[in-house]
């Protein structure tokens, strides 16, 4: 492995300035102290502390953190957070990064829920597809990350972890926000919004540009890979009085990507979505909440890999309508949620069912009751059960049992328990495809159950120096039962040769992790942060695309400053070990060497609403792998401009 | 394949969680009202004493609620102080006045009224006391607030309000209303908002507003944010309004704000009111508010105040 200094003194140098530009702590005197003293009591005392009575382990971005991180992707904002396993890559279709959460970093993670306002957006066939959200950064007011498994509360398909992107909704009276992007590799993105406010109506309209001409080929594959999009999000509310609150939710999104399978190939995606949220406080202890949503999408392949000549259209859709009651008890410090879903997801697709209807779906019914407890001040527990039944994984159940100790203040324990189900997607069960020119026929397994994740872990939670410097440490235990995977089903050789491939359920695996972060608040303006993930995982039949897909050990670290006279900066480094990277769709297995990967941002402000700044991404080499496409991660420099008024 | 059950069974992290709930919840003082328990002598308490100060430390601000109370009330009553570990009270007590958030949250019967003052980010739900709340606010009226803050500087047309937290939600909602009656344009923060985004807010706000006003948010007031905004208010002709006098001290244009001896005595107020199975709502803000100005931090930022309004001001600082 090549040493590389550069990187360690670029970051040495960051943490220096940050360092150096660090207010000290001044003298106290009894108007500070008095809020001060109230600020600690209210982190400690209050009730509705998300992240501290979390039963699970919570990491929060905010609207802030994204806008000075400098990425341009919302798999960026992702990539340095605890936990947090993101590469770039490409497969043969539309998917562009590759997201988990405490390892199983495979090209197409099924056991992460991401949820926009609520909304599912994991598509019907069980797979998150990053670069296709609907939304821009600018949109985005908060994403919220929970680690760990999730499933009593948002149902299957949350084993590994949940991802919750929270849009701005509309606050200023009038306001109009611009931004524009240019730089290496043809980058450019454009994004505009304008919000607006009445007295009991508000709506705010954005719309992101983006395009670039993605990522170099290299020697192993042959492509065109280049990105356009474009987006256009709503979101409006109308406050009808007496605890009635209504929302709507609405995007439209068109993008073209080059496919890497082919010098010529390129993949259309239009897609639209609409929400409706009715939030209705009933009592002073209850309020109901109720959503109804949908989403459309189309898949355009010209030419399609399987079907040379002509071009392939795939149509995937969902409904879901979700209700929820939260109900706190009188007197006892109870909180109760109950609720219920039900969703409907097509996927329409020409070629991949066989002689089967190309119309294939999947109903999930799911109800599920959520009980907060607070036998005393420094004890908390939680549980959670679901019922869900599916038509691809029958009845299933998933719980969750947590306990948060607070021996003394800021001090905080947690231990947690759950089982969580990842249900097989339509097409692992239903699909029939005979590969052209290769005799292989893929064909699903209608007996394929889901895999189940049954989770233990600990963590503790502290702060110091006036809550300037927080820590947290967390351990975990995952025991993953009839994980998938392909086998040959059959052989013949009469009328002509013909392998054919299924899957089934014959794995095992235990993941094991720790995970240590730090965050220290210099000053109003600079912080730094650090931490670290350790993940180990094994398995029944030493399948390497399990266990050795996932860096043992990841360590990231950065910071931001406000350098005065309008100047500001932010760094974010992060350094994996090796892996071993597999691709489904290319069925290609690559050894990816241990990398850092450094992201900076600087920029400067002349005046009210206005920025100008410059960022690099990749800035350790100009070059590396992180997916086994084909495709390299290239250093890149942008530049531009915010405005806002 | 490992049985994580018979690893779950053996770990000790089940006991250490009961011992601990058992040592540091069970076993230290508890609150007699919340236990049903006879009071143990902490304070000097008679059985029929009806009503009951809590603290939350040792602070001047609590002294001067502590004055504001004994001024209204007539007689001083017990006086229990959460820093040293008083926390027994008589089955009698009726009403409890707490002082800062730590007092708020001490836990209490469901039978005693709650006055709580001094705890400007804390609301009290059912879970946190069952029993009826009466919240004292240490802000004005938002009436008044914008009346006064229109009055200090005639020409104002946009105000900022910096906060973090929900509490200041429904304020907001009465000050952008009354605003609009007197021709001023709100603009605000969202929950959330830190003081890591100072810099920012005050570049964007640079310009676009004549006063900020700072309510008694703990998360927003402390010495490091407190010099960022105070100098950037001062540099930019911006009046800061803030919700203490001492605030002002420090080089604030103005408080406009219940002292923290009003807020004590409203409290005794909403106390006898309450003995009286008299009830005026979850709600309070003491009718009286203190005006304090800084001329010294006026002639700095270049504001030019109204001498009525210099004449009509409780303090002025020279």
């Amino acid at each position: 492995m090549r040493r590389n200094a550069g990187p360690f003194l670029g970051i040495a140098a960051t943490f220096g300035i940050l360092a150096a530009s660090a207010g000290l702590a001044c003298a106290q005197d009894d108007i500070f102290e008095f809020f001060e003293n109230e600020a600690n009591a209210i982190t400690a005392l209050r009730r509705a502390a998300p992240v501290e009575e979390s039963p699970v382990a919570i990491d929060v971005i905010t609207a802030r953190e994204i806008e000075a991180s400098g990425a341009t992707n919302l798999w960026d904002l992702l990539r340095f957070k605890t936990g947090m396993d993101v590469a770039d890559g490409r497969s043969s279709d539309v998917q562009r990064a590759i997201v988990s959460v405490r390892g199983f970093a495979e090209e197409y993670v099924i056991s992460l829920q991401v949820l926009i306002d609520g909304q599912r957006i994991v598509s019907p066939y069980g797979i998150v597809y990053w670069s296709l959200f609907p939304i821009g950064l600018h949109d985005i007011e908060r994403i919220e990350i929970v680690r760990g498994p999730n499933a009593a509360l948002y149902g299957s398909g949350a084993a590994l972890g949940v991802i919750n992107i929270i849009t701005k909704k509309p606050r200023a009276m009038n306001e109009i926000s611009a931004s524009a992007i240019g730089g290496s590799r043809e980058k450019m993105m454009t994004q505009v919004a304008y919000e607006t406010v009445r007295d009991s109506f508000g709506w705010r309209l954005g719309h992101t540009y983006a395009a670039d001409d993605g990522f170099p080929v290299g020697s192993r594959v042959q492509g065109n890979d280049f990105y356009m999009a474009q987006k256009s999000h709503f979101r409006g509310w109308w406050d009808r009085g007496r605890g009635n609150h209504l929302e709507l939710f609405a995007g439209i999104s068109g993008h073209v990507f080059g496919a890497v399978n082919s010098a010529n190939s390129r993949v259309e995606y239009p897609a639209h979505f609409q929400m409706l949220k009715y939030r209705r406080i009933l009592t002073p202890a209850a309020s109901f909440e109720a959503s109804a949503s949908r989403a459309d999408s189309k898949i355009v392949i010209d030419p399609y890999e399987f079907n040379t000549s002509e071009t392939q259209v795939n149509r995937a859709y969902r409904y879901d309508a979700d209700v929820l009651l939260h109900y706190q008890w009188q007197p006892a410090p109870m909180q109760t949620t109950l609720g219920g879903s039900y969703g409907n997801a097509v996927t329409h697709d020409p070629l991949l069912y066989g002689n089967q209807d190309p119309r294939q779906s999947n109903q999930i019914m799911r109800c599920f009751l959520e009980q907060t407890v607070k036998p005393g001040e420094s004890l908390v527990l939680n549980g959670g059960v679901s019922w869900e039944r599916s038509d691809t994984g029958g009845t299933q159940l998933a719980y969750q049992a947590a306990a948060s100790v607070r021996p003394w203040e800021e001090h905080i324990f947690r231990f947690a328990h759950s089982l969580a189900p990842t249900l097989p997607g339509i097409q692992t069960q239903r699909m029939y495809q005979e590969i052209p020119a290769s005799f292989v026929a893929l064909s699903g397994n209608p007996e394929l159950r889901p895999v189940k994740m049954r989770s233990y872990e600990a963590g503790y939670r502290t702060t110091f120096l006036s809550r300037r410097l927080g820590t947290e440490a967390n351990l975990f235990y995952m025991n993953i039962n009839d994980l998938w995977d392909s086998y040959i089903q059959s052989m013949v050789f009469v009328p002509v040769p013909l392998i054919t491939v299924s899957f089934q359920n014959q794995n095992d695996a235990v993941a094991r992790g720790a995970e240590a972060k730090l965050d220290y608040k210099i000053s109003p303006g600079a912080k730094v942060f650090a931490n670290y993930t350790f993940e180990r995982i094994s398995d029944l039949i030493e399948d390497v695309n399990v266990v050795e897909t996932t860096p043992k050990h990841k360590v990231n670290l950065g910071g931001q400053a406000d350098f005065g006279q309008g100047f500001s900066g932010t760094m974010k480094a992060g350094y994996k070990t090796s892996y071993l990277s597999h691709s489904e769709s290319r069925d290609m297995n690559v050894d990816i060497p241990a990398y850092w990967r450094l992201d900076l941002r600087l920029a400067y402000r002349p005046g009210q609403g206005w920025e100008f700044f410059w960022a690099g991404q990749n800035l350790t080499r100009s070059r590396h792998l992180e997916f086994a496409d084909g495709l390299e991660v290239p250093r890149t420099f942008y530049g531009g401009l915010n405005v806002q008024f | 394949m490992n049985k994580p059950w018979a690893a779950y069974r053996n770990s000790r992290s089940v006991w250490t969680i009961v011992i601990s709930w058992f040592i540091f919840d069970v076993c230290r003082p508890g609150v007699a009202g919340k236990s049903g328990e006879p009071p143990s002598g902490a304070a000097s308490f008679s059985q029929d004493q009806e009503i009951a100060l809590v603290i939350s430390g040792n602070l001047s601000p609590y002294d001067q609620a502590l004055e504001g109370f004994i001024g209204s009330w007539g007689s001083q009553p017990p006086v229990l102080n959460l820093a040293k570990g008083e926390l027994t009270l008589p089955k009698s007590t009726k009403v409890v006045m707490s002082l800062g958030s730590k007092a708020a949250y001490a836990g209490y019967s469901k039978n005693v009224t709650l006055v709580y003052a001094l705890a400007p980010a804390v609301w009290l739900t059912p879970e946190d006391h069952a029993g009826p709340r009466i919240k004292i606010f240490l802000t004005p009226s938002p009436e008044i607030l914008v009346a006064k803050m229109k009055s200090l500087q005639p020409s104002l047309k946009r105000m900022g309000i910096i906060r973090s937290t929900w509490i200041f939600e429904d304020i907001m909602d009465q000050i952008r209303k009354r605003g609009r009656e007197l021709g001023v344009e709100v603009l605000s923060t969202g929950e959330g908002f830190s003081v890591d985004s100072f810099p920012d807010l005050l570049r964007l706000w640079k310009n676009r507003v004549q006063a900020i006003w700072l309510p008694p948010d703990p998360e927003l007031i402390s010495p490091a944010a407190w010099g960022v905004l105070s100098e950037f208010c001062q540099k930019n002709h911006i009046g800061l309004i803030v919700p203490s006098e001492a605030l002002v001290e420090k080089g604030a244009l103005a408080s406009i704000a219940p002292s923290f001896e009003d807020a004590g005595f409203w409290a005794a107020w909403a106390a006898r009111e309450a003995l009286a199975g008299r009830h005026h709502g979850e709600k309070i803000f003491p009718q009286r508010v203190k005006v304090v100005i800084n001329l010294e931090t006026a002639r700095q930022s270049a504001i030019e105040i109204p001498q009525s309004f210099i004449d009509s001001a409780d303090r002025v600082v020279r």
